[in-house]
């Protein structure tokens, strides 16, 4: 056995400073800060994102652009009305214009896995820029299924990340205590993703930057050595029914979608996450609306094949009233399904996702409802 | 709960915290709850279990203590090493041994009803229960005292730095720091923190990250080419050794922050020159432990040479069943038998024949290196027909593959081990760190931590050791 740390009480009082640990505390916190706060970095990020092939970087390159389009609409030319698009990818698809009328500043921050939890961290800034209007497209999709609760899509807002652990340890704002525990080593981790943009940007960095710097290259499958097991967490999609379901999603979409997507849709169900992804949402509402931001939550459309994947008519109610309530407390504005659809079969890319056409004519729909919010001229109806 | 959390962070900084407020009984009695914490936060049940034997094992040792009669010491001895025995069989062996007799009926075509019991194998079974046996033992020999305290001992049995995945601790060793005041030095608390540090980074960067490389080699329906085999054999070798070595470090530190010292479980295996060089410096306190509980009570080497290679067989071959229940783990306790025993029978002709310059020492630790490579194919295979599948393919198919993409990542995780282990082996110092001049010092501190930050995994893997 080894000699039990030797010591003393002898030892002058100076050297019981941890000086080497505070220092590279400090390196690592100043290296941090310094990198992160360079104007240009997100379009520089951009720019080498842009360079590694798509798949790889999807996630990656919407987190990028995010920034870079924040930072533009904090710039925008006074009389412009300036706007927040926000949403995952079924925002992305959804939003779609042949041109943005000229009255119109749009910042897009639509892309996967953008979720609630990401409208809540992201408000601060996106205040900070100003926007007229904020429009989010939500719907049972995001309120019903458990909060994934990843850092590295979000925005660095120390005091909403801390209102956020704070809120599920004391059990407030949505959060059941016995929830708030099973999602304790997500929240820790968001915490430390506060404290380390390094940490919270990681895949980013590693994606535009690191990979090539450390010599790693796609292997033969177009993955990443450090993609591997995210690649290989998928599991196939549940329901005894799911077969029959396939072959009847083939008929109008073919097998051009992953599993995955299925399995997101039948994880939407009641429980005890759906308080807390209400409650990240109504935080970020009430962040905006208390600094004059107007919000539109628009309600998402899912391929009608997939309702049948879980109890539609009682999600759906469900979120319904609680956009509803954003309504009548916060003066929020809410676009139904049926204000903006019929939506059919013909519609949809994939059980989640709106073909282009489609998408078209909910982006007009979007623009003429800001136009009224905003009173401003209606722009031209989507041919 | 696992090391390599944010959780156990959260919980170390509490119980140290509060440990130093504390005199030392209390700080005992706190250890113990806080370990009964740490263990049943995978399932309380098993915290039952663990009660359960060390409650037994005190009262065997306090019997052990009291009584003079040689015979009826043997019989506590046995009802120890029974129930020790019993409960590592219950859980652990019992549906192996049940299975492969019902497999070796059907082959003979007698059909044999199910007996396997189908139980969850507790986390850290092998590790307590091989604790508590070396306690009574001692005690039986007369090497050691029976602890006083209930508390004392249960803690003992307990104490969460290393209850789950070792080093296992001799009762001579740790029950004397329990039983006495501690006193937590500023040194003990550097040292602590460094060894916490490493042994995160050793597990988080080094054995994780290539974790991602090995299951994809031995995934079910995987069919590697020769080279992405060899790279994941390669790969596996230093993920295990970066998993346990990381977890003993950590273990070590966690220790230290509360003034324990816990023995070295490693001493640069990888470093070693011979195949039994390399026993010597891996798995330190079981292979002490079978040394001192098994080899040398059945004789050891001072007996003729057909009993010596019997007792290395004996050995070898508990030490693979140790590790799992399982067929794979026989073959790979019988594989380093037949080597050692290979290498003992050569030993007065190499030494007689072979200089004892540096290359012969260098070419020797990378044979044993390359066996020992090899031998771990069937401890990380599924099953022994995927180990042969696996050993097969090495030698034969000679496409790439992937094995381009991943000899980069493989050199950069693995390097900065290497690296550091041999500064620390040549200097024979493994807290050389510590005594670097301080702006050195924190640079490696930060590039430790950096290195953490940015290509740690996702998701923190449970510790390989933890089935064991």
């Amino acid at each position: 056995m080894p000699a039990p740390s030797s010591t003393s009480s002898s030892e002058p009082r100076r050297a019981r400073l941890p000086l080497g640990g505070l220092l590279a505390l400090g390196l690592v916190l100043a290296a941090d800060r310094l990198v992160f706060a360079e104007a240009g970095l997100w379009a520089r990020i951009v720019a080498r994102l842009e360079l590694v092939p798509k798949a790889l970087v999807r996630v990656e390159l919407g987190i990028a652009r995010d920034r870079v389009d924040l930072a533009r609409l904090g710039q925008a030319a006074p009389g412009v009305a300036r706007v927040v698009l926000f949403g995952n990818s079924r925002a992305n698809d959804g939003f779609q214009f042949r041109e943005v009328p000229p009255q119109f500043e749009l910042a897009r921050l639509t892309h996967a896995p953008l979720s609630p939890l990401e409208f809540r961290l992201c408000a601060r800034e996106v205040a900070a820029a100003q926007p007229a209007l904020v429009v989010a497209l939500f719907s049972e999709y995001d309120t019903h299924r458990p909060p994934r609760i990843v850092p590295r899509a979000g925005f660095a807002d120390l005091r909403a990340t801390g209102g956020l652990v704070l809120d599920a340890v004391a059990a407030r704002g949505g959060w059941e205590p016995a929830f708030a525990f099973e999602k304790r080593v997500e929240l820790e981790r968001l915490g430390l993703a506060v404290l380390f943009n390094a940490y919270r940007y990681r895949d980013v960095l590693e994606r535009a930057w690191l990979n090539d710097a450390l010599g790693f290259r796609a292997d033969d499958a177009g993955r990443l050595p450090t993609l591997v097991s995210h690649e290989l967490d998928e599991a196939p999609a549940r329901a005894p029914e799911f077969q029959a379901l396939r072959a009847r999603f083939r008929r109008t979409l073919g097998d051009r979608y992953p599993d995955a997507t299925l399995r997101q849709v039948q994880d939407i169900g009641v429980g005890p996450h759906v308080a807390a992804n209400e409650g990240l949402i109504e935080a970020a509402v009430a962040h905006l609306r208390a600094r004059g931001c107007e919000v539109l939550i628009v309600e998402g459309p899912l391929h009608p094949l997939s309702y049948e994947l879980y109890d539609h008519a009682t999600t759906r109610a469900q979120f319904v009233e609680f956009a509803r309530r954003l309504e009548r407390e916060h003066g929020a504005h809410f676009l139904a399904l049926e204000d903006s659809g019929p939506y059919d079969e013909g519609d949809f890319s994939d059980p989640l996702h709106l073909v282009a056409r489609r998408g078209r004519e909910l982006g007009a729909r979007v623009l003429r409802e800001a136009a009224a919010i905003l009173d401003l001229p209606a722009p031209p109806r989507e041919r | 709960m696992l090391f390599n959390t944010l959780d156990f962070a959260l919980f170390l900084v509490l119980v140290v915290g509060l440990y130093h407020l504390l005199a030392h009984r209390a700080q005992n009695v706190l250890l113990l709850l806080a370990s009964y914490w740490f263990y049943g936060a995978w399932d309380w049940r098993f915290a039952g279990l663990l009660f359960l034997s060390t409650t037994i094992d005190y009262w065997i040792g306090r019997g052990l203590g009291a009584l003079s009669d040689a015979r009826r010491r043997r019989w506590l001895l046995g009802a120890s090493v029974a129930v020790n025995l019993g409960i590592l069989g219950s859980f652990k062996y019992f549906d192996f041994f049940v299975g492969s007799a019902a497999a070796l009926l059907a082959r003979l075509g007698v059909h044999a009803p199910d007996l396997a019991l189908h139980v969850v194998l507790p986390v850290g079974v092998s590790f307590y229960t091989f604790q508590e046996l070396s306690y009574t033992i001692d005690v039986y020999r007369g090497q050691l005292q029976p602890a006083r305290r209930f508390v004392d001992f249960a803690l003992f049995v307990s104490f969460f730095p290393q209850l789950v995945a070792g080093p296992i601790e001799r009762a001579t060793a740790l029950l004397p720091q329990i039983q006495a005041p501690r006193r937590v030095t500023w040194q003990g608390l550097r040292s602590g923190a460094w060894l916490i540090l490493w042994g995160t980074f050793k597990k988080v960067f080094v054995a994780d990250n290539l974790g991602n490389l090995v299951d994809a080699v031995y995934a079910r329906d995987a069919h590697p080419t020769g080279p992405e085999a060899w790279l994941a054999v390669y790969a596996f070798a230093f993920q295990i050794y970066g998993d346990f070595s990381g977890y003993s470090d950590v273990a070590r530190g966690s220790a230290r922050l509360l003034g324990f010292e816990l023995m070295h479980n490693f001493e640069w295996p990888y470093f070693a020159t011979s195949l039994r060089d390399l026993w010597r410096r891996w798995h330190i306190s079981l292979t002490t432990w079978l040394r001192d509980y098994l080899y040398i009570p059945l004789g050891g080497n001072r007996v003729g040479t057909l009993k010596h290679y019997r007792n290395m067989l004996v050995t070898m071959l508990l030490c693979g069943l140790w590790h799992g229940a399982a067929w794979t783990f026989v073959v790979w306790g019988l594989l380093h038998a037949a080597a050692l025993m290979t290498q003992h029978a050569l030993t007065p002709w190499t030494t007689r024949v072979l200089p004892r310059a540096w290359p012969w020492k260098l070419a020797g630790g990378l044979l044993a290196f390359h066996l020992w490579c090899l031998f771990f194919v069937p401890f990380r295979a599924a099953d022994m027909g995927q180990a042969l599948d696996l050993w097969r393919t090495l030698f034969s198919d000679g496409n790439a593959g992937m094995a381009r993409a991943w000899l980069v990542p493989l050199l950069v995780y693995v390097a900065p081990l290497l690296l550091v282990e041999a500064v620390q082996r040549w200097r024979g110092d493994d807290e050389l760190v510590l005594r670097l001049p301080v702006l050195l010092r924190a640079s490696v501190y930060a590039l430790v931590f950096a290195a953490l930050v940015l290509l740690a995994e996702d998701h923190a893997r449970p510790f390989i050791y933890f089935q064991f």
